[in-house]
């Protein structure tokens, strides 16, 4: 083996090492400075309210039209399948559930990826470059706490309302769907409050806590990682936005394999 | 100098990124009321220094000693604890954009002073008067211009009347006029206030205007290769890279001879 080769060896290694530690050092970072968020001006007010209306009310369309569409494309699927058999009734079994337990959480969470995590890592890389973080650290600030905390905040408190939302429209979405099949309005709605309990809808809007998480720290782990440079900015927003896909999706696969095991 | 008296002590400082040492073998010592320059030529590591003397990156090995304390050794609170005495003016002011001057100017006095809104206002007024922008404190980042937002990072690197006071590259991207304001701040502050100043630059006016004493950086030996006023390394400097590099009529006349000017 000639050096060459040892340190690619060696490179590659240290690539795998850091891209497993650097987030977990990241996540500790953040953990650590929790308590701050309990001291006298520790959680700021108006950024937390910024980020509410960024992540929360300005994307309350976008949620309401996606999963409005959503509900009624279910529908129409389930319709088309159900209708063979004579049991269009369970168009409203089919939509309620994957609706609350599945698409309402996921159809949110992969707009608040695109809102949001793109957002944080394009605001936090933007900020390396201006030397704000630098700053922020000579200053004795430590940027985990005063940049990650508001938005972890914004999020925890805007995704689970957003899946209200999503929930409803998409239900109502399917609604429409159902009487194209000849299931009237009343029948639709008696059926689906019979159906699903708060059970259902809180397991799926519980999800949502867990993908908010995921979603802030990834843009803002993105953000802090990238390089000082225009590029450096834009790849931190497109690497935030891939890297929030793939943990929503596999917490969700996680998660719902969970509930299985408690019958939901 | 001596030990007990020195604001900032360097000692057998090791820096660098990863496997690569940016410099090494660095030593030395800035006193209590001192305008102290870093120089060197581009990409010598100037600005690397100057990072890792604040406290932003670790060094490879060595200390650094602020009145006594080292920030190396330093626990992360007691860190902070000393950057909070340090002001670090940046290239471009590292203003935070989504909060008006005056609000970056009060975010250290909020953050660590339990002084009432007025007070803070108060204070606020006070520093922006003193870097000449009263009057621009409901104004955003980005309605200021280059030297306006560099003074208002001053102002807001004022904001806890710091011991140690750092300017990266102060007069980089500002027309000779505003860079010769600057270079007037800086010593008025030396003078009413008695700061101590650590200036990174490679502007020559500015250093001969405001430097009490000089280190020169070279890239190639990774070191300090002159310490001393910059009138003693201009007239008195053994090594000959050096003498050129301080050498304003000289650089004029090299220009003059090639036809650039």
């Amino acid at each position: 083996m000639n050096g060459n080769t040892d340190s690619r060896i060696h490179d590659f290694f240290n690539g795998v090492g850091s891209s497993v530690l650097d987030p977990v050092l990241f996540i500790g970072t953040v953990s650590r400075q929790f308590p701050s968020l309990f001291r006298k001006r520790g959680l700021r007010k108006r950024e937390l309210f910024y980020y509410l209306d960024l992540c929360g009310a300005k994307s309350i369309p976008v949620v309401t039209l996606i999963c409005f569409l959503m509900g009624a494309v279910l529908g129409i699927q389930a319709a088309l399948q159900m209708r063979k058999v004579g049991t269009e009734i369970f168009v409203v079994d089919l939509v309620g559930f994957s609706v609350l337990k599945e698409f309402g959480p996921l159809m949110v969470a992969m707009i608040s990826t695109g809102r949001a995590a793109s957002a944080f890592a394009a605001e936090i890389g933007t900020m390396k470059v201006n030397e704000e973080i630098s700053a922020l650290e000579t200053m004795g600030i430590s940027p985990a706490a005063y940049l990650v905390y508001p938005k972890l905040l914004a999020m925890l408190i805007a995704m689970p309302l957003l899946t209200v939302f999503g929930d409803v429209t998409g239900i109502v979405g399917g609604m429409l769907v159902g009487l194209s099949v000849n299931i009237p309005l009343q029948a639709y709605w008696t059926r689906t409050v019979t159906i699903l309990d708060p059970i259902t809808f809180l397991l799926g809007a519980g999800k949502t806590v867990v993908f908010a998480v995921l979603i802030t720290l990834a843009g803002c782990y993105c953000g802090f990682k990238a390089s000082s440079d225009a590029q450096g900015v834009g790849r931190g927003a497109t690497s935030a936005v891939v890297l929030s896909i793939f943990l929503v999706v596999v917490a969700d696969a996680v998660i719902t394999l969970l509930y299985s095991f408690i019958g939901y | 100098m001596s030990e007990e008296h020195a604001k900032l002590e360097v000692k057998d400082l090791v820096i660098g990124y990863g496997d690569r040492v940016v410099l090494q073998n660095l030593n030395f010592q800035v006193a209590a009321g001192e305008i102290f320059c870093i120089m060197g030529g581009s990409g010598c590591g100037k600005s690397t220094l100057l990072k890792h003397i604040i406290g932003l990156y670790p060094p490879k090995s060595g200390d650094i000693l602020f009145s006594g304390r080292s920030i190396v050794h330093a626990s992360t609170e007691e860190r902070q604890a000393i950057m909070r005495r340090f002001g670090v003016t940046y290239q471009g002011g590292a203003l935070f954009g989504s909060m008006t001057v005056a609000e970056n100017v009060a975010l250290p006095l909020t953050e660590y002073t339990d002084k009432s809104k007025e007070e803070i206002a108060e204070i606020v007024r006070e520093k922006l008067k003193l870097v000449d922008l009263d009057g621009f404190g409901q104004y955003m980042p980005s309605e200021l211009s280059g030297g306006m937002c560099k003074r208002a990072g001053l102002a807001r690197a004022l904001a806890l009347n710091p011991d140690l006071l750092f300017f990266d590259e102060p007069s980089a991207g500002l027309d000779p006029i505003t860079s010769a304001g600057l270079d007037r701040l800086i010593l008025s502050l030396r003078d009413q206030f008695n700061a101590t100043v650590i200036v990174v630059t490679h502007e020559l006016d500015s250093v001969f205007a405001i430097a009490d004493r000089v280190i020169m950086l070279d890239k190639n030996t990774k070191t300090i290769v002159a310490d001393g006023s910059p009138e003693e390394l201009l007239n008195n400097s053994e090594n000959e890279w050096v003498r050129s590099f301080l050498d304003r009529d000289g650089l004029k006349r090299r220009k003059k001879k090639d036809g650039l000017i």
